[in-house]
């Protein structure tokens, strides 16, 4: 944020002390928690407070069933039916609410960014370093964004010349043109329809009793075992698209832009908890949809995004395939808006300019464009003719899970910063779980590095 | 959502001073890794230039499993 002061216009508050320039949106934010803190105690204007304090959690974590997730999603169901993969989304669901929640209060005790502190206490070396990681994954995600936005919308017969700039342009209006909370609010109405997959599985008739063994050990059939490539190309995929660096970078960038402080840590947990409850109903609702229409495909794990449309319209019909297409889009758009938002905060932190959506286009051009350029390569890419789909969507939720130990890193040194974090830092439990974490993402990701590259060595 | 003007000033004073936004932000001041923290990170760059160059592979020769 600029760091120039000015007064408070003296007709909005003649008493006011000096602030930094750009506050005003912010302020009246706060303004709006604060009336809303201080009003009626009914239930109503307690929803009210409830709803408006929620956004950076819930938006992170639908933004994370993105259109690659659905796909892997599709995948995992129609590979492994009802097994282990199901009540391994409750894991995955877990672990995102441990790595994120380091990212609120990271943003509301420093209300600093996470590409800005690394800038700040490290240096530009591991500032650059950290800012390409990003930039890079947020790129290649966002190809996969836009594929499922265009399959999406050829299911239902719409032309991707038509969807894909239309979906370029909004996420470019929405982002440049709009004030944080308004932005918010469009994400969040459109994030809410990364639920429409929950009645899609109901109306599959899946075999609940199925579904409720997988949950105590029952029916985990995984052919190849545990160490095969298959399984662990899968639960890589499976936990990039849990988590990602974006993530970490978004959240607390959104959490500074949103205004919260330490006081709004536990309804920022709260927002965070909603968005995990949600992403891992997602989910499952997917696996399941996908055992009970998927299972059985030749190359399950291989299916594109074409092969799950066309075999939901043979087992469900016209109707329901075509909610899945628009599930899709929703997906690849919200991650769209999300990811996006993501890149023009860090590159705005690592530069120290004007970096809120708050600030209007012309005072800061710098923030807004380089993260719409980068969209926008991702758009005109996904338009190339012949390019390889497939693999492309597995490939990239497993490159999230590389580069998510270096990220982690960086996140559990600032969250054991004292002199950043004081009593906010993190608890030795909180240490110790999130080292384990990282070191099952390495685990996980050299097992897949050594069964691609030798693939008869374990065995699988 | 109703817009600045319409609060009273003195509500906006109030939450200003309350909540510090007229307050500078605490310098977060720049420390040197330890060596120890510079050689984790440096493994972990290697990992990623290692696994990434694996996905390529994997990519390229359609290694799905």
């Amino acid at each position: 944020m600029n760091a120039e002061v000015r007064a408070l216009d003296t007709r909005l508050c003649p008493e006011c002390p000096p602030l930094p320039e750009g506050i005003e949106h912010r302020l009246r934010d706060r303004l709006h928690l604060d009336a809303l803190r201080r009003g009626a105690r009914d239930w109503r204007s307690r929803l009210t407070l409830g709803l408006a304090l929620i956004g950076p959690g819930v938006l992170v974590m639908l933004g994370d069933n993105d259109a690659g997730g659905v796909i892997t999603y599709a995948q995992t169901g129609a590979t492994y039916g009802l097994g282990i993969f199901l009540p391994m989304m409750i894991l995955l669901g877990i672990v995102a609410y441990v790595v994120q929640e380091m990212t609120v209060r990271l943003g509301a005790v420093t209300r600093r960014g996470h590409a800005e502190l690394i800038w700040k206490r490290y240096g530009a070396f591991w500032g650059w370093f950290s800012l390409i990681d990003l930039v890079v994954a947020n790129v290649l995600t966002l190809m996969t964004e836009f594929i499922g936005i265009r399959l999406g919308g050829q299911a239902l017969g719409l032309s991707p010349w038509l969807t894909v700039p239309a979906s370029l342009a909004f996420i470019t209006y929405v982002l440049v043109f709009l004030r944080y909370w308004t932005w918010e609010r469009i994400s969040l109405f459109i994030a809410v329809f990364n639920l429409i997959f929950v009645p899609l599985a109901l109306y599959s008739h899946p075999d609940w009793h199925a579904v409720t063994r997988a949950f105590v050990g029952q029916g985990w059939i995984v052919p190849g075992g545990f160490l095969s490539l298959t399984f662990l190309i899968l639960i890589s995929a499976n936990i990039g698209t849990t988590i990602a660096p974006w993530q970490l970078f978004f959240q607390q960038s959104c959490v500074v832009d949103k205004g919260l402080l330490p006081r709004d840590i536990r309804a920022g947990r709260r927002d965070l908890l909603i968005g995990v409850i949600g992403m891992v109903l997602v989910a499952m609702a997917l696996i399941v949809l996908a055992a009970k229409t998927l299972k059985g495909m030749p190359d399950a794990q291989d299916l594109n995004a074409g092969a799950v449309l066309a075999a939901l319209r043979a087992k469900l019909g016209d109707g329901m395939m075509a909610l899945f297409a628009l599930g899709l889009m929703e997906a690849g758009f919200i991650a769209s808006i999300v990811i996006t938002a993501s890149s023009a905060w860090a590159i705005g932190e690592a530069f120290d300019i004007d970096r809120s959506i708050n600030a209007p286009p012309r005072r800061a051009l710098g923030f807004y464009l380089p993260a719409m350029l980068g969209t926008a390569l991702a758009a005109i890419v996904v338009m190339i003719p012949g390019l390889p789909l497939g693999f492309l969507n597995l490939s990239v939720q497993v490159i999230a899970t590389v580069f998510m130990p270096a990220a982690m890193l960086f996140l559990l040194m600032l969250l054991n910063d004292r002199e950043l974090m004081g009593e906010h830092v993190n608890s030795p439990r909180r240490n110790a779980v999130s080292i384990a974490i990282m070191a099952g993402l390495i685990l996980c990701n050299g097992l897949y590095g050594i069964a691609t590259l030798f693939p008869h060595t374990l065995g699988g | 959502m109703k817009p600045l003007r319409e609060f009273d000033p003195e509500v906006i004073r109030r939450l200003i001073e309350e909540e510090g936004w007229h307050e500078p932000l605490p310098e977060v001041r720049l420390v040197q890794l330890t060596a120890g923290q510079r050689m984790l990170f440096w493994g972990l760059r290697a990992y990623v230039l290692v696994m990434a160059a694996v996905v390529v592979w994997a990519f390229v020769h359609g290694t799905g499993g």
